[in-house]
């Protein structure tokens, strides 16, 4: 884990003084998580007051504004709750909470962050494999001479879907876990971030697009077994067809050869 | 072959449920003809606006519940049939002392560790006693506990004081009664609804009045708007006969079938004339009348200022011996306005009945929380609608009725006469659901047994 200070306002730029002369968010600390294979840039802001009354909405905006500016494909998701505020975005979180929350928010943030960028991953991977489906679909009808070029294509994206399969099921009992009750401040932040950014609902679509896959790739792998086996076989068939060639050959030598020779009385 | 002819004796989600399903189940002709003595149906389900502004509020049932986390949810399916969008409701926070009390870090943090400690073991005790399996099948079992212990015997043992409290306070506007008059079995119920292994809860978007808009256009009945029913017999050749009141006109029709589908309230002011009939009446209400009462004050507001501490569709506060805050207005995203209703439940609400609309206005906006912010300067509208003896309070170690008794009273000489009611469940709409299934399907099958049916 990367740690370095930044000195952070509302754009990610160095903090100016608001007007009441006050740094706004002062000299924050800035990790750099990774979350399965993405990097997450996390900030930690507690707040003064456990009851969420703090003065702290300045804070909140600029680490609303803070997380906005990644530019991320999706806007930041904001999960205000019992005085404890998570905002997060693929690439950029903060947390403002009371200092006793800070331990357990940020684990269940981060908990959350590896699932989203686990799943994002796999519906990158998903996207890759179906964009390749057309091409690869008549295979799993017909495959034979005309294809042998794509044999080594065709059984690495078999084997990626397969691995998508297996993180899917890897994946799915953190992204459906069941409520804690009576509930934490961690799990309910837990539990409504991946509410709010529809997790299950997206895991299952890329467990959809998983079966399409599944199926199009197993029968590929099914036709280009078969066509082996009767390459095989082929090779087989002509080997034998050599070898009683040779035998006729060789009987043909000999009943020449006997008929050459006067029999001895 | 004429028509079976079908009386419904009201016009809420009962007689609307059982008319849809009727008409979904007879293999043969019926003419349902439903009696209702206001001017609107739909009984308890009931979303009207302010007249300030056109924001609209739930005035009855506020919720329905969500048992698919287990298994088959008629009222999800039901729901789903008619096409009607829905939206999950949640919330867990108890204003105790103006302290937001959300999580069980905040039990532990601001009432103790020993409080903590106390609420884990009644969770514990709650889900020792009842799995989500046995949760879901609680309402058709015949027995309500199967012990004599009352839920106050379980409060009792719950130490310290600010834990009690706590589950008092998250409790009362769901029980609707006092731990004293309930089973140990309905208050751990109320306690389990919570946990989302044993139930989810959702609204309809839109206002839950257009479920019973949704079933009302889908049914071909006759629906007598202010024709109250005054009283229900039969004849000497066994057929049942209606008496109606249309306007100061008696008028009285007969019927091979008649379903009462009324409040438990609203039962005794129907005349059931036959001495077999009268006595099978009132023992059916004598077993099922532990009226449980709400009251709900509406509060519009310019906006919603309580949203800075809680932003939770509902939360409870204990005020009124603890009554469920509804913010009303998170379930529109559309509306600028803030609505916060306050369920007051039990003794509170059967007190504050007497009370006027202002009186009753003020109170509420007296007992938000300094902290939430200032109702007052927000004030727009205040609106009360008043619910005594509107739902049952399972009564403590009492054996319910068997399933069938509950719904034909007098099986001897009016086997065609059938009752329908939340009350005979769980007091909710999924339990009205399940009374009118129970008693549609019973008549289909008479109605195919008898001469021109199916079978």
């Amino acid at each position: 884990m990367i740690r370095r200070d930044a000195p952070l306002d509302g754009n990610g730029r160095p903090a100016r003084h608001d007007g009441s002369g006050q740094e706004l968010l002062g000299q924050v600390r800035v990790e750099e998580v990774p979350v399965d294979d993405a990097v997450l840039e996390l900030v930690v802001l507690p707040a003064d007051d456990a009851d969420g009354t703090r003065d702290g909405e300045g804070h909140e905006a600029a680490a609303l504004a803070w997380v906005a500016a990644c530019r991320a494909d999706t806007p930041p998701v904001q999960v205000p709750l019992y005085g404890t505020t998570v905002i997060w975005s693929p690439s950029r979180a903060a947390i403002l909470a009371p200092h006793a929350a800070l331990v357990a928010v940020r684990e269940a943030l981060l908990d959350f962050a590896r699932c989203d960028a686990a799943l994002r991953r796999l519906e990158g991977e998903a996207g890759v494999l179906l964009g390749r489906l057309d091409e690869d679909a008549p295979c799993a009808v017909e495959f034979d001479e005309r294809h042998s070029d794509r044999q080594a294509s065709l059984e690495e994206r078999f084997r990626r879907s397969v691995r998508l399969r297996a993180d899917l099921a890897t994946l799915a009992p953190a992204v459906l876990r069941p409520p804690v009750h009576p509930p934490t401040l961690a799990a309910q932040l837990g539990e409504r971030l991946r509410e709010r950014t529809r997790l299950a609902d997206r895991l299952e679509f890329v467990q959809a697009k998983a079966d399409v896959l599944d199926r199009v790739y197993d029968l590929c792998a099914q036709r280009v077994g078969d066509f082996a086996i009767a390459r095989r076989h082929l090779r087989l068939e002509w080997v034998i067809i050599v070898l009683l060639a040779a035998e006729l050959v060789v009987l043909l030598v000999e009943v020449l050869a006997g008929l050459g020779t006067t029999p001895t009385p | 072959m004429h028509p079976r002819r079908i009386a419904i004796v009201g016009g809420g989600p009962g007689g609307l449920f059982t008319a849809w399903l009727l008409e979904r189940m007879a293999s043969r002709r019926i003419e349902l003809t439903i009696y209702e003595a206001s001017d609107r149906v739909g009984g308890k389900v009931l979303t009207p606006s302010f007249h300030s502004a056109p924001v609209r509020y739930e005035a009855g049932a506020a919720e329905l519940y969500d048992y698919s986390v287990v298994d088959e949810d008629p009222l999800r399916h039901a729901v789903a049939m008619l096409g009607l969008p829905t939206q999950p409701l949640g919330g867990s926070a108890v204003l105790l002392d103006d302290t937001v009390v959300g999580t069980a870090d905040d039990v532990h943090d601001r009432l103790g560790a020993a409080a903590h400690a106390a609420l884990l073991a009644f969770d514990e005790r709650a889900k020792a006693a009842q799995s989500p399996r046995r949760f879901y099948a609680s309402g058709f079992d015949a027995v309500a506990d199967g012990s004599s212990r009352r839920f106050d015997a379980v409060m009792d043992a719950v130490h310290p004081p600010a834990a009690r409290r706590y589950l008092e306070t998250m409790l009362r506007s769901d029980l609707a009664t006092e731990p004293c008059r309930t089973s140990t079995e309905y208050g751990l119920q109320n306690y389990l609804m919570n946990d989302p292994a044993y139930m989810g809860l959702y609204c309809i978007s839109g206002g839950n009045e257009q479920l019973v808009h949704a079933l009302a256009a889908r049914v071909a009945a006759t629906v007598r708007l202010h024709e109250p029913v005054t009283a229900i017999g039969c004849t000497e050749t066994g057929s049942l006969w209606v008496e109606s009141r249309r306007g100061e006109q008696p008028l009285v029709e007969a019927f091979d079938t008649v379903i009462v589908a009324l409040p438990m309230a609203h039962l005794p002011l129907v005349r059931f004339v036959g001495g077999r009939l009268e006595a099978a009446l009132a023992a059916h209400c004598a077993h099922h009348a532990h009226p449980a009462h709400y009251l709900r004050v509406t509060i519009l507001f310019d906006h919603p200022f309580w949203r800075r501490r809680v932003r939770d569709a509902f939360f409870m506060l204990d005020r009124f011996g603890g009554c469920c805050l509804y913010d009303e207005s998170a379930r529109d995203p559309d509306t600028t306005h803030g609505v916060l209703g306050w369920l007051i439940a039990g003794t509170a609400a059967l007190e504050s009945c007497a009370r006027s609309d202002d009186e009753l206005v003020a109170l509420a906006l007296d007992s938000l929380p300094a902290s939430l912010g200032d109702g007052r300067a927000a004030f727009r509208e205040g609106r009360v609608h008043r619910w005594p003896g509107a739902v049952s309070a399972l009564p403590g170690g009492e054996r319910l009725a068997p399933v069938d008794q509950r719904h034909r009273p007098e099986p001897i000489d009016h086997p065609d006469l059938f009752l329908v009611g939340d009350y005979l469940f769980d007091s909710t709409l999924n339990g009205v659901l399940d009374s009118a299934s129970h008693v549609a399907g019973w008549v289909a099958a008479r109605l195919a047994e008898g001469p021109g049916g199916a079978a």
